[in-house]
């Protein structure tokens, strides 16, 4: 029995034990941690004295007899007494299978949980025969680790030698566990639950945590190969073991990106921390599991990923210190990779062999881990895979192996490889390609042949019907033979292609039939196709003639006919088309735009066809619906479908604009199949209407999610029969079909099943290789497919082509993404190139589609990942200054005058009291003269422009102890740098270039924060020219700060809004709010260590003095004096871009980000004040970026984010509920980094013609909406005022009140604006309260403790001079 | 930079691999640490950061290599370099 003896100190646990402790609290009766060992000993072994050698070394270190409780302060350890009987004697000697039985026990006993209050530890000592002992010693990772285990069998062997020599044990003790342990850091910052890495092989998402140990079987040819490829330089590192890890990693990181199809895989990698040589003699846990990140590009060759590997292996030891994991995110590893380094000697002389037991289960968190081994220091390596349950159901466990093999193989042997296209495949079994059931022998050769036998069977039947009117399959026959014969007649060669621009009647199923048996091949168009897109189809097919609606009078480049008039009473003498002509040309609209024709024959129709005849209808000759648009081949099932199979075609005419004829359908429900897109089964749900006579649904055009399936059968039928058809255009309308099963189709999207009669599909990888099941790769589909693309035979030679590896014959690479699952079930996974990930990481979007769908109300749900507008679409430009309402805040009334220039109008003149005259100049440098305690008078800023030059031109009239300083940033020209040495020679003056290591840093974090790089420049310049100020003793900082940067920056509207401020007033409004300015904890201050500057001191022993204060002087004039009287050079434009070479890269980002040039204000006040005209301010906002330039710019400055980010957008289409209800439904399931930037809600989803969503109608999101997510509304009086103010001052329309001031864009300005209002309000805040008070709800306790002061009664018309009192009331307590 | 400060950081150096790193055990400076096994990557990184402090340098994981660092002698040629 174990006694538990307290007696012992009790130590804190170190970071990587805390893990295991938590990990243990959270699961205790799982054996995720149990390290088991089994030795085999064999040797004729005492059994006594190896007891003794045992508990001696367990007596000598205490880590072995540690326990783990929980104290006051947490959880602490501490070595209790030895218990007696800690090693189990068993024989099994005399048992009838000895070996047999001891696998089944060590089994159970390996994974039975440990209670780390009590025995964190056992062993026990099995004879199997006089010679054949086992040791088997099962640890909690708690108290040791694989080294640890080395070690501790190390000294049992010395121990038992000694024993057997009957020698006393001498030496040295080992260090001790307790000693190192490093001190106690405090909690680290929690994280966000980042976005689940995808699980292997398609399978479950949630596991529990069992698994199995798969050996990975490496042949000595691998071995060898992997001894030999350090040989090659790229794979040689410092070490040679870890150029070998660096080989294993990239192997395992390729293998894991291509069975989860992530881009970005996160590995767990120990560290040994074992770093000096008392480290390596001390027994117990030291090994930390660190993050290992990597990022795997497209198409990337495998020798790429390694350099990859390399650096960020260099990264990796430089963070891995004891103690690292308390400071790292380490919850996105979804896989641990474990090189082993541990050795184990002989025993007695004897080699051991040794076994490292799988407890049965790991972190259900990582899907696999892999171990390298070489326990006996060979050379020759064991590796092993433990995978958990849930994934060997979604793929067979030797496969497994081999997947990893391959990949490992290609590493060694053709690392120049793309992983995409390794060949991963274990066996034929493996292969991911299905084959659909043979088609029956006699198949006709066209429709228009089985046709011809449906009406020589059924005469009578009603082959069409349209409001009224109903055509029997005799009559439709005569009709369309007359079609044919006047098109003979015509002269229409055959082969030729006849365009059909025509609505829904049944008029246009006469043309087509009638096409077709004249020998030609028809061109759909629908009618409401633009006439554009119309006479560009016409063209491309090269179209004999076109059929339009009788009403039709417009021009086509070809013979317009109707098909009142097109028929013919001759018999028709044309003979029946073959198979092999061409029956129809398909346009479709393609990525770029370009309409390409898809050219199918008439045999590949035919076999289409008859196979959706045979499985779409369920009675015997079903009548299907004609409703949805002639341009897309959905249509073309509904219409030759039940013509071969004696159904009736139902017409539904095109309703206006937008064409919900599908509503008509279902309102009528007169067929028993309809051919839908899901966004139109949608609407259908949204009608509402229950339906009896439709029984068979069949989807297509887009992805279907199951959601959707149980909406329908809920709302229209629950007996419907709904059939998931997936196929592009170039496969002849549908290629892989499946129905819909509630009980067994639970993913949110719908599986696409199986292939439909003579078609072949498989999924293959970048190298046209077939992929292993459960592994996502293209899907190209063979059997039965288009000839190709009408007029392009490059395209059509890309895309159409011979299965290189000689499988599936002529092949289509259809451009989806799919998996074939180990149960036979066929996932889409979309297209390849709207694949959305975030960090790296698969988004299955039909995730949204299910959790919304259940908010009542919902009928659709769309997400999109795109850019958030680059144009926000501007309709309105003030006729003074340019500026269009693009920019945000930019109102106007209706006379074409913004905003900003009405409101100016009204405060122009009491702004004026800010500026001063020549002889105030005067004085102030007088003054400066005096208190200098330099050499300078002044530092003065020189960028080098036209206004600062003539600044410095009219400073150097007062003094010429100046000290020019210009912001050297990296990116000034060589022309400017030119200029300002001329000047400043000129003028006598010195010069200093300020500059700092950390401008790119600073330039990044302002491109970030403000989407510009003038930002993080200017406050720069200010902080690094105020400092030299300080240092040499000059009192004065001078700028060429222009009049209009006044106004933009300082001298806001809602300063004289009610109010007229003096001159000192406002004075001091520009310090303090200076003083903020440079106090701002921001990540400026943390590069600039500006601790110096953040008390505001400094401004009392430097001012700043604004020339253009002073003087104010036409712009004409400027430059006139500049051209004839300095040694300045005009640039040939305007020198914004050729001055300062990162300024594009600013201009593109922000353009690309916020949607305006962010030149667009400060220019408009130029036009304010004169400097520029309406038409040069505009005319200099046309910029042409070279956007390869900047790119690169962005890429020297380390700016790592794409320039315009993604956005996801949801949007959700219905009534009866709210934008707040669809985030809190997405708050409930999903983590914080799966969430949408922006939520829209619709009262209909915008559908283009074909049924499908139309994304171009979509509103488009900016990254908002995401605060949103955690909005709190206020609680009290207190805070909706505060709120509200806040609301104005930033120009949102609510504020959440636990939200950071500076998360919502409140700067130092704004803050004293706010404190204005509130003051107004009154409430007394001083400005800095902001600072301290981060939250409206924060702020609004704080105000509850003020003093309340007269609270503005009414809003009063009349100006309010703000006296001193008012104004210390606003902005008091700075310092 | 002159020989005694030289000096001084190459026996720093010694120090380091001798006593962290070889847990007291000394070795001439040419011997071969690296390939010989006597240091771990960990080792080396330690090293490295070592490196960096004592000579005030910053080394770029590119040359972190075996010719830069195979030796005390190396990585004094390698270190003296880039002071």
């Amino acid at each position: 029995m174990v006694v538990p003896d307290m007696s012992g100190q009790s130590y804190h646990l170190s970071e990587s034990q805390l893990r295991f402790w938590k990990g243990h609290r959270l699961q205790p009766d799982m054996p995720i941690y149990n390290m088991a060992w089994r030795f085999e000993l064999q040797l004729d072994l005492d059994p006594d004295l190896f007891k003794k050698a045992f508990q001696g070394a367990v007596q000598d270190n205490e880590i072995l007899r540690a326990v783990f409780r929980e104290g006051p302060d947490g959880p602490y350890q501490v070595a209790q007494a030895m218990p007696d009987d800690l090693l189990e004697h068993i024989d099994l000697s005399q048992s009838a299978e000895p070996a047999a039985s001891l696998h089944e026990h060590l089994k159970s006993w390996t994974q039975a949980a440990f209670d780390l209050e009590r025995e964190p530890l056992r062993s026990q000592l099995i004879k199997l025969s006089d010679t054949h002992w086992v040791w088997a010693l099962c640890q909690h990772h708690i108290l040791c680790d694989a080294q640890s285990g080395a070690l501790l069998f190390d000294h049992v062997s010395r121990r038992y030698s000694a024993l057997m020599q009957d020698e006393i044990y001498r030496a040295d003790p080992l260090p001790r566990f307790f000693d190192r342990l490093p001190t106690p850091k405090s909690d680290p910052i929690p994280v966000a639950t980042p976005h689940p890495p995808t699980a292997p092989y398609g399978s479950a998402a949630k596991r529990r945590g069992y698994s199995q140990r798969l050996p990975v079987p490496l042949d000595a040819d691998t071995a060898q190969k992997l001894d030999n490829a350090t040989e090659r330089p790229e794979f040689r590192l410092f070490t040679s073991d870890l150029s070998k890890l660096a080989i294993y990693l990239t192997a395992y990181l390729g293998y894991l990106h291509r069975v989860t199809g992530d881009d970005q895989i996160t590995i767990g990698l120990p560290s040994h921390n074992r770093l000096t040589g008392q480290d390596k003699k001390t027994m117990g846990p030291f090994v930390e599991v660190l993050p290992f990140i990597v990022e795997i590009s497209p198409d990337e060759p495998i020798l790429d990923l390694h350099a990859k590997v390399k650096t960020a292996l260099g990264a990796f030891l430089r963070q891995a210190k004891p103690g690292a994991v308390a400071a790292m995110d380490t919850s996105a590893i979804s896989a641990v990779c474990n090189y082993i380094q541990a050795e184990f000697p002989d025993i007695a002389g004897h080699p051991a062999d040794v076994q490292w037991l799988h407890s049965g289960a790991h972190d259900a968190a990582h899907a696999m881990r892999l171990h390298i081994t070489d326990f006996r220091g060979d050379g020759k390596p064991q590796l092993y895979l433990d995978v958990h349950d849930e994934i060997l159901e979604a793929v067979d466990p030797e496969h497994v192996q081999h997947h990893f093999a391959r990949v490992l193989a290609a590493t060694l042997e053709a690392p120049e490889t793309p992983l995409d296209a390794v060949d991963m495949a274990a066996c034929a079994q493996d292969q991911a390609i299905v084959f659909g059931p043979s088609e029956p022998e006699d198949l006709p050769s066209t429709v228009l042949e089985a046709f011809a036998a449906q009406v020589a069977k059924t005469p009578d039947t009603f082959a069409m019907c349209q409001a009224d009117q109903q055509i029997t399959y005799a009559q439709l026959n005569a009709q369309s033979d007359r079609v044919a014969s006047y098109l003979a007649a015509l002269g229409i060669a055959r082969g030729s292609s006849i365009a059909v621009h025509m609505p829904r009647s049944t008029a246009f199923v006469q043309v087509v039939l009638g096409i077709l048996k004249a020998g030609c091949n028809f061109v759909p168009i629908a009618a409401n196709t633009p006439f554009a897109r119309v006479d560009q189809i016409i063209r491309s097919a090269e179209a004999a003639a076109v059929f339009v609606a009788p009403q039709d009078d417009r021009t086509f480049p070809c013979q317009i006919l109707t098909a009142a008039t097109a028929t013919s009473e001759d018999p028709l003498d044309v003979s029946p088309p073959q198979g092999s002509e061409r029956a129809y040309v398909l346009f479709t609209s393609g990525s770029t735009g370009v309409p390409k024709g898809v050219e199918v024959s008439h045999a590949e129709l035919s076999r289409y066809i008859h196979w959706a005849a045979d499985t779409f209808g369920d009675t015997p000759a079903p009548s299907y619906a004609f409703f949805s648009s002639i341009s897309f081949d959905l249509t073309l099932t509904s219409l030759f479908a039940p013509l071969i199979s004696g159904g009736t075609i139902h017409v539904y005419p095109e309703r206006a604009d937008p064409d919900l004829a599908v509503l008509d359908v279902f309102a009528e429900d007169a067929v028993d199949v309809v051919k839908l897109t899901p966004s139109h089964l949608a609407l259908a749900c949204k009608q509402g209407r229950p339906v009896e006579r439709i029984q068979t649904l069949v989807l297509g055009g887009e992805n279907l999610t199951s959601q959707l399936c149980l909406m329908a059968a809920k709302v229209l039928s629950p007996s419907l029969k709904l059939i998931n058809e997936y196929g592009p255009t170039e496969a002849v309308v549908g290629a892989m079909h499946h129905a819909f099963d509630p009980a067994a189709d639970t993913k949110a999207s719908v599986q696409i099943g199986i292939p439909a009669d003579g078609v072949s599909i498989s999924v293959r990888d970048a190298g046209m290789n077939l992929c292993p099941i459960g592994v996502t790769g293209e899907i190209v589909i063979g059997g039965r497919l288009a000839e190709g693309y009408l007029g392009d035979l490059s395209k059509t030679a890309a895309k159409f082509l011979d299965d290189p590896k000689a499988i599936q014959g002529k092949v289509y690479r259809s451009g989806d993404i799919g998996r074939i699952n180990r149960d036979g079930s066929f996932d889409y996974l979309g297209r390849a190139d709207q694949q959305i990930k975030i960090g790296g990481i698969r988004f299955e979007t039909a995730e949204f589609d299910r959790v919304l769908r259940q908010i009542p109300g919902v009928n659709a749900v769309h997400v999109s990942f795109g850019h958030p507008t680059s144009d926000l679409g501007s309709t309105q430009q003030c006729r003074t200054c340019g500026l269009t309402d693009a920019v945000p805040g930019v109102e106007f009334a209706d006379d074409d005058l913004c905003g900003v220039c009405a409101e100016f109008e009204s405060y122009k003149d009491r702004a004026q009291a800010y500026f001063r005259d020549e002889p105030a100049l005067q004085s102030q440098i007088t003054r400066a003269a005096e208190t200098r305690r330099g050499g300078y008078d002044a530092v003065m800023m020189l960028s080098g422009g036209k206004d600062s030059t003539y600044a410095a031109y009219r400073l150097a009239d007062y003094t010429s102890r100046v000290l020019a300083v210009t912001l050297d940033n990296g990116y000034i020209s060589e022309q400017s740098k030119t200029n300002i040495q001329r000047v400043v020679k000129d003028l006598g003056w010195d010069h200093r270039y300020l500059s700092t290591d950390k401008m790119n840093q600073i330039f990044v974090d302002s491109l970030k924060a403000h989407s510009n790089v003038c930002q993080g420049c200017f406050k720069a310049l200010y902080t690094l020219a105020f400092r030299t100020a300080l240092s040499e003793g000059a009192p004065l900082v001078v700028t060429g700060l222009s009049r209009g940067q006044f106004f933009e920056t300082r001298l806001t509207p809602d300063l004289f809004r009610n109010a007229a401020p003096t001159c000192e007033q406002l004075d001091d409004m520009v310090t303090k709010a200076r003083k903020a300015y440079h106090a701002e904890d921001d990540e400026l201050s943390r590069l600039l260590e500006t601790e110096d500057l953040k008390d505001g001191d400094f401004l009392n022993r430097v001012e700043v003095l604004d020339i253009y204060r002073y003087i104010d002087v036409p712009v004409s004039e400027i430059y006139d004096f500049l051209d004839t009287r300095t040694a300045w050079q005009r640039p040939a434009d305007t020198g914004r871009s050729t001055n300062c070479l990162i300024n594009d890269a600013g201009i593109y980002l922000h353009k690309s980000r916020e949607g305006y040039h962010n030149y667009a204000l400060p220019y408009s006040w130029d036009v304010r004040m004169g400097h520029k005209t309406r038409a040069q301010a505009l005319d200099e906002l046309n910029d042409e970026i070279d956007t390869q330039r900047v790119e690169a710019i962005l890429e020297e400055i380390g700016f790592d984010e794409p320039v315009t980010p993604q956005n996801l957008s949801v949007y959700v289409a219905g009534q009866g509920f709210t934008e707040q209800d669809v985030w809190e439904a997405l708050q409930a399931h999903f983590p914080r980094a799966m969430l949408p930037d922006s939520v829209f809600v619709l009262p209909d989803m915008p559908l283009n013609t074909n049924g499908k969503v139309d994304p171009s109608r979509l509103p488009k999101g900016r990254s908002r909406g995401r605060d949103d997510a955690d909005f709190v509304a206020p609680r009290n009086e207190m805070e909706q005022r505060l709120a509200s103010i806040l609301a104005t001052a930033l120009g949102a329309s609510r504020v959440s009140v636990t939200q950071d001031f500076f998360d919502l864009g409140v700067d130092s300005l704004t803050a004293i604006e706010i404190a204005v209002k509130a003051n107004e309000n009154g409430l007394p805040l001083p400005a800095t309260s902001l600072f301290e008070y981060r939250t409206i709800r924060a702020l609004a306790e704080h105000a509850d403790h003020l003093p309340a002061t007269t609270s503005a009664e009414g809003e009063n018309e009349a100006l309010i001079d703000l006296d001193d009192d008012d104004l210390s009331s606003i902005t008091e307590a700075l310092s | 930079m002159n020989n005694t400060q030289h000096e001084t950081q190459r026996q720093a150096v010694r120090s380091y691999v001798h006593g962290t790193l070889l847990g007291g055990q000394t070795v001439s400076d040419d011997e071969e640490l690296l390939l010989s096994g006597m240091v771990d990557s960990l080792g080396v990184m330690s090293l490295v950061s070592f490196i960096e402090q004592t000579y005030g340098i910053e080394i770029p994981f590119e040359d972190v290599t075996l010719e830069n660092l195979c030796s005390i002698t190396a990585i004094s040629r390698y270190a003296d370099g880039r002071a």
